[in-house]
């Protein structure tokens, strides 16, 4: 072996200790909840998601053309249309039997404050995460639209996810399916808390949930509020599966999510004009301790 | 000198290599959603460092893994770190393994990237369970990862035939050293 193969081997060796030990720092810093973005990265994903939004549009037109005009013109264009006023009569009546419930619980005892309303940022789906164990997407809209880290995203069926990552034109959102994303929920019926985070095959699980607690199939399961992120009662999905044992203390509920991710197209992000940043409930908790 | 030469000469492939991996994951991300497969992505950025494991042996090969991990990372919120781990340590064992496994037919060179595939995923699931993930995770990620892995796996020798003429490098020759 002469000195310039030898140089090169350790060449070799410092630049594998080196980037090995930064893929390590990296991973165990790594935030699971949010991620900052820089500014050379924002200008790579405003550029391939340009791509990703081109490919998304001119499918989109294709599928628009053949259901318009090969299939029924009328008839899908009026359906189309009764099918989003139909959701969006259902998502108010939904809110307002909330508000009701609240109303009748709290009439008299307690007090609110001034809530801010949340702005609503249409956009639109134009890309899903390249990798399949993550289940998120990328939406057309980013900070030039006034949209936040952490501003929740919406359909009118339920809870989409928040968004995660942040560029000047587009943004990533993790959605409700993903692991990563722990929503505070409770159980419309019976106000049972728990934390509903992804699971598997498309479903989320409702964890912490007391082996007591008289949870029953089809439960409608809605925000809590309390995770910092999410609105209160907003519906997340219903009960598909529990599962209990004769022993411990919890028992296990599966979720189907509100919104069918399979046709997700367009999506609202709930903006709120307060400056203050959000932090996950959890980490408020741990600033406090 | 010499190694500066060795850089120039890597520098063109692999900004061409990056620019094929953008499509690809375009292709991933955006086309197969279209098409309906939601549940099911195919992962060229492992195939193109599996690749480079093999036909490329440069001082600066971590760096290489490096990079097509961060490009990749811009279009998943999986990040850069594991998959540079997974990348860099398949690069090491390719590298002992070079003299004795040689891509010299189709059939090799797809059971062989299923091979690899696998151990990329023992190393990624090693370090989700470090980082507390639970078995039913790594199980599904299983799962999806077989099917995934066999189809990358049977594009690998046309995959590879067309990263031989980005790198020029002789696909006949198991070496293939650039």
């Amino acid at each position: 072996m002469n000195t310039l193969e030898m140089s090169s081997r350790r060449a070799k060796i410092v630049l594998h200790v080196i980037v090995l030990s930064m893929a390590l720092y990296s991973t165990a810093v790594r935030d699971g909840a949010v991620q900052e973005s820089s500014p050379f990265e924002r200008m790579i994903i405003n550029s391939v998601a340009s791509i990703q939004q081109g490919i998304s549009g001119v499918s989109g037109i294709i599928f628009q053309l053949v259901e318009d005009y090969v299939a029924n013109i009328n008839a899908s264009q009026r359906n189309r249309r009764l099918t989003t006023t139909v959701q969006e009569l259902q998502r108010e009546i939904f809110y307002l039997d909330e508000l009701k419930r609240e109303n009748q619980r709290l009439k008299g005892l307690l007090k609110f404050g001034a809530e801010i309303k949340p702005q609503k940022v249409l956009a639109r789906v134009v890309s899903w995460d390249s990798s399949s164990e993550f289940k998120a997407l990328r939406i057309n809209k980013g900070l030039k639209d006034g949209i936040k880290l952490q501003s929740p995203v919406v359909t009118a069926e339920g809870v989409v996810g928040y968004i995660y990552r942040l560029t000047e034109h587009f943004a990533d959102v993790l959605t409700v399916l993903d692991g990563n994303n722990r929503v505070d929920g409770m159980i419309k019926r019976t106000r049972t808390h728990g934390i509903i985070e992804g699971f598997q095959r498309g479903r989320c699980q409702m964890k912490y949930v007391a082996r007591t607690a008289p949870v029953i199939l089809n439960d409608i399961v809605i925000t809590a509020g309390l995770g910092n992120i999410y609105p209160k009662g907003i519906p997340i999905g219903t009960i598909s599966r529990i599962e209990q044992e004769n022993y411990g203390i919890l028992q296990q509920v599966e979720i189907t999510p509100a919104v069918n991710f399979n046709r997700l197209e367009e999506v609202a992000v709930l903006v709120t004009t307060s400056k203050q940043n959000k932090s996950l409930e959890w980490r408020v908790l741990d600033q406090k301790q | 000198m010499d190694t500066t030469l060795r850089l120039k000469d890597i520098f063109r492939p692999m900004l061409i290599t990056l620019v094929l991996l953008i499509l690809l994951e375009v292709f991933s991300s955006t086309v197969m959603p279209i098409l309906g497969i939601l549940n099911y992505r195919l992962p060229f950025n492992i195939l193109i460092i599996i690749y480079m494991g093999f036909r490329v042996q440069s001082s600066t090969l971590a760096i290489q893994v490096l990079a097509v991990q961060y490009i990749h990372s811009m279009f998943t919120i999986e990040g850069w770190g594991i998959g540079t781990i997974a990348g860099v340590i398949i690069c090491m064992i390719i590298s002992y393994l070079r003299e004795i496994v040689h891509l010299s037919s189709w059939p090799l060179t797809i059971l062989v990237t299923m091979l690899f595939q696998l151990v990329w995923f023992i190393i990624s699931a090693s370090m989700l369970l470090i980082k507390s993930v639970g078995y039913a995770y790594i199980l599904d990620k299983f799962w999806h990862m077989l099917p995934e892995g066999l189809v990358i796996s049977l594009m690998a020798p046309l995959f590879f035939i067309l990263m031989d003429k980005i790198w020029q490098s002789n696909s006949s020759d198991s070496q293939g050293d650039i």
